[in-house]
């Protein structure tokens, strides 16, 4: 409450105060610290909690509390509930699209352990050689090491996806968002014999974005236009991600599918909760992406007439380069 | 045992799969040969090497089934080794009723793959003999007179001597020479070993 005394704000309630009197006093000696929840009473009789944090301080011999207030207001209490329920929504979310792709991913990290086996069979055979080629054996070992380090990426991918945990924005690369997307689909895209075309624009501005919830909303559109390239020939297949800057301090990205299109009918409500045109869908995933998209200061569209297949883009705010934060490693 | 040119062709769009593959064979002095594609695979393929293609069932581009169904258009007859993930078994089924020679799951254990190869291997050294017979054979087959063909049909038949006398109405004296002069230029005798070649090479 910035520029406001306590006694601007309104008053303790009587029970309250030998309660208020107590934890003065003790933070004044020094044996308690933290915040304090104190519930006042405005002049207008409305009843407001603050969060107070206090400690004391020292002014010439004299040990005062110096206490700062901050107002947590029933908007602020349901914002927070319903940033929980949106956070816990994305988590579940991501929750089916992991299980949806298990296959993939299992085929996928089944890559590096094959590799690995063959590697540590072929060390394990060649060491009972008479003639074993030490400087062979090396290499090989080194492949085992670098083939187990490739399937703890694909399970630490996947754990990161799969971890509910608050969102961190952070100055982001977005070509970098789309290629660890990729990652997620590369079993996919090569079982249904999808040409992937990447034209990811040089030098792009970063983005401040959580990483996480980026993927997951590029994972929803990639998916989508997988799904709506199952009826195309396989040697017409091809999904195209853009990547470049937009004036202004805009980055832009496109998503564009060779599939059968979206009908101008539908086009408007595809955004919309539980609409769906897929017998098994749920309907929730481009809302979802949607939401995402809007969390971080961008919008979600169709490129209109864009034929043939259908093309979703997205914008997102460059991140000022003062907002630079250091990543945690 | 496979004849030491025989080559390994390990066909698979992963560089550390394909090369794991091969450092294995090499321990049991196999040559090997590595493609990312089935297309690269197909352009360099020279039929006169013997071997066995190690195909991953799913491949970007032309997939691993698709690869096969262009090897038998192209009358190549290697025995192909499919190598597949979990639950791709419908695939390697297909595979195999298109006539693969058989199938591993991933992961694969060394000594079990290794077995398979030498298997197919000695498998591709017995087709392509039987080929060079057949071929053999064939070439003799032109020999004979157009009276001789009609001679060996009625063999063919499992008709005696007096009865192809009687079906082509000559002597059968002329039809003993007949007969003897088919077994002299086709280079087998007598005539149960003859229809047992015969039936070998498909040509009954």
């Amino acid at each position: 409450m910035v520029g406001r005394s306590f006694l601007d704000l309104g008053l303790l309630s009587q029970e309250q105060i030998p309660i208020v009197a107590a934890r003065l006093e003790a933070k004044t000696e020094g044996k308690a610290a933290g915040s304090d929840e104190y519930t006042i009473k405005t002049r207008n009789g409305t009843c407001l909690t603050l969060e107070v944090k206090s400690f004391p301080i020292r002014i010439e011999n004299r040990t005062l509390v110096l206490g700062v207030a901050r107002a947590i207001t029933d908007r602020k209490l349901a914002e927070k509930q319903a940033e929980e329920h949106r956070e816990h929504l994305f988590h579940v979310s991501r929750l089916s699209t992991l299980g949806e792709m298990a296959s993939g991913l299992a085929h996928e990290l089944n890559q590096p352990l094959s590799a690995l086996l063959s590697y540590a069979n072929a060390s394990q055979r060649s060491l009972g050689h008479a003639d074993r080629d030490v400087e062979r054996l090396r290499a090989n070992l080194d492949q085992v090491v670098s083939q187990a380090r490739r399937a703890g990426e694909i399970v630490k991918r996947v754990r990161a996806f799969a971890q509910r945990r608050p969102p961190v924005l952070h100055p982001t690369n977005i070509n970098e968002i789309v290629r660890e997307t990729l990652a997620f689909l590369h079993f996919e895209m090569v079982h249904k014999e999808i040409q992937v075309v990447l034209d990811l624009g040089e030098s792009l501005p970063r983005v401040l974005a959580d990483a996480i919830q980026l993927e997951q909303a590029l994972l929803n559109l990639v998916r989508n236009a997988i799904e709506a390239m199952e009826t195309t020939e396989p040697s017409e297949r091809r999904l195209t991600i853009r990547t470049a800057a937009a004036a202004p301090g805009m980055v832009k990205v496109t998503v564009s599918d060779t599939g059968a299109g979206l009908p101008p009918e539908i086009q408007g409500r595809v955004f919309d909760s539980f609409f769906t045109t897929k017998p098994d869908g749920l309907g929730i995933g481009l809302s979802i992406t949607r939401t995402l998209i809007e969390l971080h200061r961008g919008q979600l569209w169709i490129e209109p007439g864009k034929g043939p297949g259908c093309t979703f883009a997205f914008t997102l705010p460059a991140a000022l380069e003062d907002s630079t934060v250091p990543r945690g490693d | 045992m496979p004849e030491p040119e025989s080559t390994v062709f390990i066909v698979d769009d992963d560089q550390p799969v394909r090369e794991g593959l091969a450092e294995l064979m090499r321990t049991i002095q196999l040559n090997t040969e590595v493609f990312a594609t089935a297309a690269e695979f197909l352009e360099s393929f020279d039929r006169s090497r013997p071997g066995c293609p190690l195909l991953d069932v799913r491949l970007p581009g032309m997939s691993g089934l698709r690869l096969q169904d262009e090897m038998t258009a192209r009358d190549i007859t290697l025995p192909v080794i499919f190598i597949t993930g979990h639950g791709d078994l419908p695939m390697a089924v297909e595979a195999i009723k298109k006539g693969a020679y058989d199938f591993l799951e991933k992961p694969i254990g060394d000594q079990a793959l290794l077995d398979l190869i030498n298997a197919a291997l000695a498998e591709d050294q017995r087709r392509r003999k039987t080929w060079v017979e057949v071929n053999a054979f064939q070439e003799r087959l032109t020999l004979l007179t157009s009276r001789e063909r009609e001679v060996l049909d009625l063999l063919k038949a499992g008709k005696s001597t007096t009865a192809i006398a009687e079906t082509l109405e000559i002597s059968q004296k002329t039809a003993q020479v007949h007969r003897t002069r088919i077994l002299e230029k086709l280079q087998v005798e007598p005539v149960p070993a003859l229809l047992t070649a015969l039936h070998r090479f498909n040509m009954m």
